[in-house]
């Protein structure tokens, strides 16, 4: 089976900046969500496969089909991709159902068989009563279903996403989430989803990639990326890692300012980076075993909360406790780890 | 109604008060309302303001408009002197009982033809109508004997004219007096097919030089400035005097009265003796206006057709109604 | 009915509004005391045939025109490669610095082929077209781009994307653009009579030299009144139906850029035509006639003090506009109720009344309500006022919703009194685009002609009557200095014009 998106080697950038260096990525099938801060040039790749931007070196192919090579490109009106922007940009002028059936053909809006906008809608979840209601009738996640149904309406092969849940409030943004992934998986289209939360490219992707500097960091699935990190720059915008200094010696073990730990993958010997999660991180009564620390402060937020702490050895760590047993600011505390921690090679 | 006063009077009361003020005058001045070209005012009044010590004041306009206006103003108007082109815009004012009688040391120095018999007004230059043509286009054996004959299907196309102008309508006027309401009804109706209408006598000058109408119906004046000024658009034109007592031959008085309203008369009258006695009919002979002047003793020079050799029609000027002009002409649809 | 506003207050917003109403109650009620059989005799002959021929034709034709070349225009500069976007935004900008009877005399004084229906369309299209330009410059920048790469990612081509989803966004900029043209060419008189093209508007000052206010005046200014009226309901009703609403907060990219390719010089060569035809003809021959004409005749004296006179009634003018609509704005964005918004409402009719309907309206009302008034400064600045309070309260209105209540209850609760809140923080928000409102306001006073040549007093010259009494006799050289001068003029407030466009409110 052809790959829905094939990238090798796209560099793109604006009057000589390069925002985009090199840039290779299959997409199978599911879900692929580009995750990385504001900047990183996630947006860019996607319009590049849209067909906005117009790259300066590499090569695209959607389903086989190659659209960019090199500086010559296919207009972004001959891909067949569905696309839906940030804030779903459904046309103002045209209800729903006119909004879904604007990509079809007019047989196909018109065509016997089952009504395409009718099977769209319900693809997306929405009741076909909204069929004749205006864009500004919607609510948001509304608003984003139908964007997601007039993309999907001409059986693309590719859905690309740009931030689709960012302007929804938190509530809604899972839900809504969720309905999309599944719309997708039961439509049998791929997805590029760009994307700033990584609860979002955790959540829903099959695939995740992570974006900085114009570069791919590293491309695996959510627990890949999550459990082993490849880059320290990874673990830290993945889950909150705190990074401490510590040093390899036999290649199982690490020693750093909490002790003697377990490495989860090997690592060469000598001085690394030790990735250390909030979530493996206990905070006891000073009594107990574990480095001895003082609290810095506390942001509680009612399932945990997250405990800043001084090691008296001077490093500082976050750490996530239980609600019920949160200590106070300049309390005496022991740190301890749970479990089997990352460590990277330390450079320069 | 009430609501307006009201608002008037707040908007009034909110920003007039130091305008009006600001329009408040130290030094007795003789206000004219002056319908005729601002040019030759220009130059009396400088003169007559150093004979006399008298300052002036120009509030300038068109014939009707402000022989509308000193009606509509009535006895709280500012006018001293109104002064005209044309003759009939002083008739309605004269018929609306606005005129101070003039004394004869005025009327007498104009002969009796070229003012009123009722003595409330008087003229003091004249114009006469003409046919201007395009040389290149009209013959000059073509010209018609008759102001009337434009109308004939022969001039279909050929002619133009500035009919919302009080010009012409003094013209008309002149037809309506001499041929009566019929004749002069069948005319504007053949001269409306046969012509082309422009706003402004300038206008119709320009269109004849440029050869986009081949005759136009103006006065006499404007063409012999042009002549004076370089030639700009007269420089492919002559003129076409009508004859032998013509409506086409029609002499337009310009008219100048002395209003009731006024409260410095003898300044108004010191004026009126001026502009009709030699010096001030000199200065008017001498000017770039080439207006006849009415006084006898004063000629015109400068190359015009002298004054002797027009033909004009016996014209009554108090007989010349404006009012039923407009009927006749809106009723024709020039207006 | 209007939340709390002191009595004061709505009784001077009263006021204006009547003021404001002054216009069409005075064609109202003029025509209703004429008799019906003598109005209908008047109205229905050939000449009134003949003018509204001549006027619907010069409007529909005139609209069509510029709606066609603004909106080609402001897509060329939003939506394609074209070089040098920033400078052809300024030439498609600049006619709006020409006044359209200082262009009318540019063209008739080079050439009379203009003085024809076709030429008359040209002109005034070439004058009026930026009504239509710059508002929908301002919207295609405003639109989201996302909306049209959606449509291009559905397939559509260029063309599709641009009538089908841009258009339908755009529109209402569009129409409230057209809608000013149509407004202005029915309002049109000094460029008109230059080209000899007789319309309802020309034919009313024509009455008005022959029989001054007289009845006929008044039943053109009826059928005049009702054009507006009627264009002024067909734009809502045209917008009424339009969904407007933005959906989502959005947010601006950079649009993608249509390359001309292969069709770039020839979009060039009509960006070219455009600017020669608007622009380098009325100043060349400008430039001519000030060659030809100041060595023979310019009095500068004369000029100067003329200018003087302009300058005075135009900050006059402005000043006052400003002023009588700070009471109407405040009441309606303060004290939103039915009062108040009719209050508004009823400021906006006058945007429908072309300055010859005003100004007959005030020569009439003051002579029968206040014979005093007549012939006075303070009726021409009442003109101005009327005319331009709609401009007025647009921009002071814009500037009063910087001031959110809540900054003033944060002052109160800090302790300031209410002079003292005016003083410390409304004021010193507001005064920047009070000012901004003023200047726009004088400028457009500056060279108004058609209200002015009725109710300037006699004696009382500004530029554009100094002008228009040269050009009208077609002394084209003693014309010259003061065409320039009213471009000078002019070019401000483009300038503000222009760039308000190119700011991206969101």
């Amino acid at each position: 089976m052809t790959a829905a998106l094939e990238i090798e080697g796209l560099e793109a950038g604006y009057g000589g900046a390069p925002v985009l260096r090199g840039l290779d990525l299959v997409v199978k099938d599911g879900i692929t969500a580009i995750l990385g801060p504001s900047g990183c040039g996630k947006t860019t790749l996607l319009r590049s496969v849209a067909g906005f931007v117009s790259p300066t070196a590499g090569r695209i192919s959607v389903a086989g089909t190659e659209v960019v090579r090199g500086r010559r490109s296919v207009p972004a009106r001959q891909r067949r991709l569905g696309y839906v922007p940030q804030d779903g940009a459904l046309f103002p002028h045209l209800d729903v159902a006119a909004n879904i059936g604007f990509g079809l053909s007019g047989a196909e809006r018109r065509g016997n068989g089952p009504d395409r906008v009718t099977a769209m809608l319900e693809l997306v979840e929405l009741p076909t009563g909204l069929a004749h209601r205006y864009p500004h009738e919607l609510s948001g996640g509304q608003q984003q279903r139908v964007a997601l149904a007039r993309a999907l309406a001409p059986r693309p092969t590719l859905v690309l996403l740009d931030e689709p849940f960012s302007s929804l409030d938190a509530s809604l943004r899972e839900d809504t989430g969720r309905a999309v992934a599944r719309a997708l998986r039961a439509a049998g289209a791929a997805a590029l989803l760009v994307t700033h939360d990584q609860g979002e490219a955790l959540s829903l992707a099959d695939q995740v990639a992570v974006m900085m500097r114009g570069s791919f960091l590293q491309v695996a699935s959510p627990a890949a990326v999550y459990l082993t990190p490849t880059e320290p720059e990874v673990a830290s915008f993945l889950g909150h890692a705190s990074l401490l200094d510590g040093r390899v010696t036999d290649g199982e073990d690490v020693t750093c300012a909490l002790g003697r730990l377990p490495l989860r993958t090997p690592c060469a010997s000598g001085a690394v980076r030790v990735a250390v999660r909030a979530e493996q991180l206990q905070i006891r009564d000073a009594v107990r075993e574990g480095r001895p620390a003082t609290v810095v402060d506390i942001s509680f937020y009612g399932h945990d909360a997250t405990v800043r702490v001084r090691l008296d050895s001077g490093e500082e760590l976050a750490a996530r406790t239980p609600a019920t047993s949160v200590p106070a600011p300049g309390e005496r505390v022991r740190v301890s780890v749970v479990g089997d921690v990352v460590a990277f090679a330390a450079t320069g | 109604m009430i609501a307006t006063r009201t608002a008037l009077g707040l908007a009034a009361l909110s920003l007039g008060l130091p305008l009006l003020a600001a329009c408040g005058e130290d030094e007795p001045t003789l206000v004219i309302y002056n319908a005729q070209h601002e040019q030759l005012l220009e130059e009396i009044a400088p003169a007559f303001e150093e004979e006399t010590g008298i300052k002036v004041e120009l509030r300038n306009g068109k014939d009707l408009e402000l022989s509308n206006q000193l009606v509509q103003e009535g006895d709280a108007s500012d006018a001293d002197v109104f002064l005209t082109e044309n003759s009939p815009a002083m008739s309605q004012v004269e018929q609306a009982g606005l005129f101070e009688e003039l004394p004869a040391e005025i009327l007498d120095v104009i002969p009796a033809t070229y003012r009123p018999t009722s003595g409330l007004w008087t003229g003091f230059v004249a114009r006469s109508t003409v046919l201007v043509y395009n040389t290149d286009l009209v013959e000059t054996s073509e010209l018609p004997d008759s102001i009337l004959d434009l109308a004939d299907p022969e001039w279909a196309g050929r002619i133009s004219f500035s009919p919302t102008g009080a010009d012409f309508q003094a013209i008309v006027a002149a037809v309506l007096e001499l041929e009566g309401e019929e004749a002069t009804r069948a005319w504007l109706e053949g001269i409306k097919e046969n012509g082309t209408v422009y706003d402004g006598n300038n206008v119709v000058l320009e269109a004849v030089d440029s050869g986009e109408s081949e005759v136009g119906i103006v006065y006499h004046y404007y063409w012999e400035r042009d002549r004076v000024e370089g030639g700009d658009v007269s420089d492919n034109s002559q003129q076409y005097y009508f004859s032998d007592q013509d409506a086409g031959a029609f002499l337009s008085v310009s008219g100048a009265g002395i209003l009731k309203s006024s409260d410095m008369n003898d300044e108004a009258e010191e004026f009126l003796e001026f502009l009709v006695g030699e010096q001030g009919q000199q200065i008017l002979a001498d000017s770039y206006a080439l207006e006849y002047p009415l006084n006898p003793a004063v000629p015109l020079e400068q190359g015009v057709k002298p004054f002797a050799e027009l033909d004009p029609p016996q014209v009554n000027v108090s007989d010349l109604d404006s009012e039923a002009v407009v009927d006749l002409m809106t009723e024709v649809g020039f207006l | 009915m209007a939340g709390g506003a002191s009595p004061l207050l709505l009784l001077v917003g009263l006021a204006v509004a009547v003021l404001a109403l002054v216009p069409l109650g005075y064609v109202v009620t003029t025509t209703a005391e004429l008799g019906r059989q003598e109005a209908v005799d008047f109205l229905w002959r050939p000449r009134i045939g003949e003018l509204l021929w001549n006027t619907v034709r010069l409007l529909v034709a005139g609209v069509v025109a510029s709606t066609v070349l603004g909106v080609a225009g402001a897509w060329v500069v939003e939506r394609t490669d074209v070089p040098a976007r920033g400078w052809w935004h300024a030439v498609l900008c600049a006619p709006l610095a020409v006044p359209a009877f200082v262009n009318g005399y540019g063209w008739v004084s080079t050439t009379h082929a203009v003085q024809s229906f076709p030429g008359a369309v040209m002109v005034v299209t070439l004058s009026y077209y930026p009504l239509v330009y710059l508002p929908t410059v301002a919207a295609l920048r405003r639109l989201d781009p996302a909306v049209e790469e959606v449509a291009t990612s559905l397939g559509r081509s260029g063309w599709s994307v641009f009538t089908r989803v841009t258009l339908p966004a755009i529109s209402p900029a569009v129409l409230g653009g057209a809608l000013l043209v149509g407004l202005h060419l029915l309002a049109e008189y000094g460029a008109l009579q230059l080209l000899n093209y007789p319309t309802l508007t020309t034919a009313i000052l024509q009455q008005y030299a022959t029989v001054f206010n007289g009845p006929e005046a008044t039943l053109l200014a009826l059928v005049l009144v009702t054009f507006c009226l009627l264009l002024l309901g067909l734009e809502l009703l045209v917008r009424g139906r339009r969904r407007r609403a933005r959906v989502g907060s959005g947010s601006s990219g950079v649009p993608v850029r249509v390359a001309l390719g292969r069709y770039r010089p020839l979009v060039l060569a009509a960006l070219t035509a455009v600017a020669l035809w608007a622009l380098a003809v009325p100043l060349y021959a400008l430039t001519r006639w000030l060659v030809r004409g100041t060595s023979a005749s310019l009095d500068v004296g004369e000029l100067a003090a003329t200018a003087g006179t302009t300058l005075w009634l135009a900050l006059l003018g402005g000043l006052t506009a400003t002023a009588v609509a700070v009471p109407v704005v405040w009441l309606a964005v303060r004290h939103r109720g039915l009062l108040t918004t009719a209050i508004e409402r009823s400021v906006y009719t006058a945007s429908a009344m072309p300055g010859i309907v005003i100004a007959l309206a005030l020569v009439t009302v003051s002579i029968r309500v206040v014979p005093t008034l007549y012939q006075t400064v303070l009726v021409l600045l009442l003109g101005y006022t009327i005319l331009f309070l709609p401009r007025a309260v647009v921009s002071v209105r814009s500037t009063f919703e910087l001031v959110p209540p809540g900054l003033e209850e944060v002052a109160r609760n800090l302790g300031c009194s209410g002079p003292a809140v005016a003083r410390r923080v409304t004021l010193p928000l507001v005064l920047p685009g009070l000012a901004a409102a003023t200047a726009l306001v004088s400028l457009a006073v500056a060279t108004e002609l058609t209200a002015t040549l009725l109710l300037a007093p006699l004696g009382t010259n500004t530029l554009a009557t100094q002008f228009w009494s040269d050009a009208s006799s077609i002394q084209y050289g003693a014309a010259a200095p003061y065409a320039l001068a009213l471009i000078v003029l002019s070019v401000p407030s483009t300038w503000i014009l222009g760039s308000l466009s190119l700011r991206t409110t969101r």
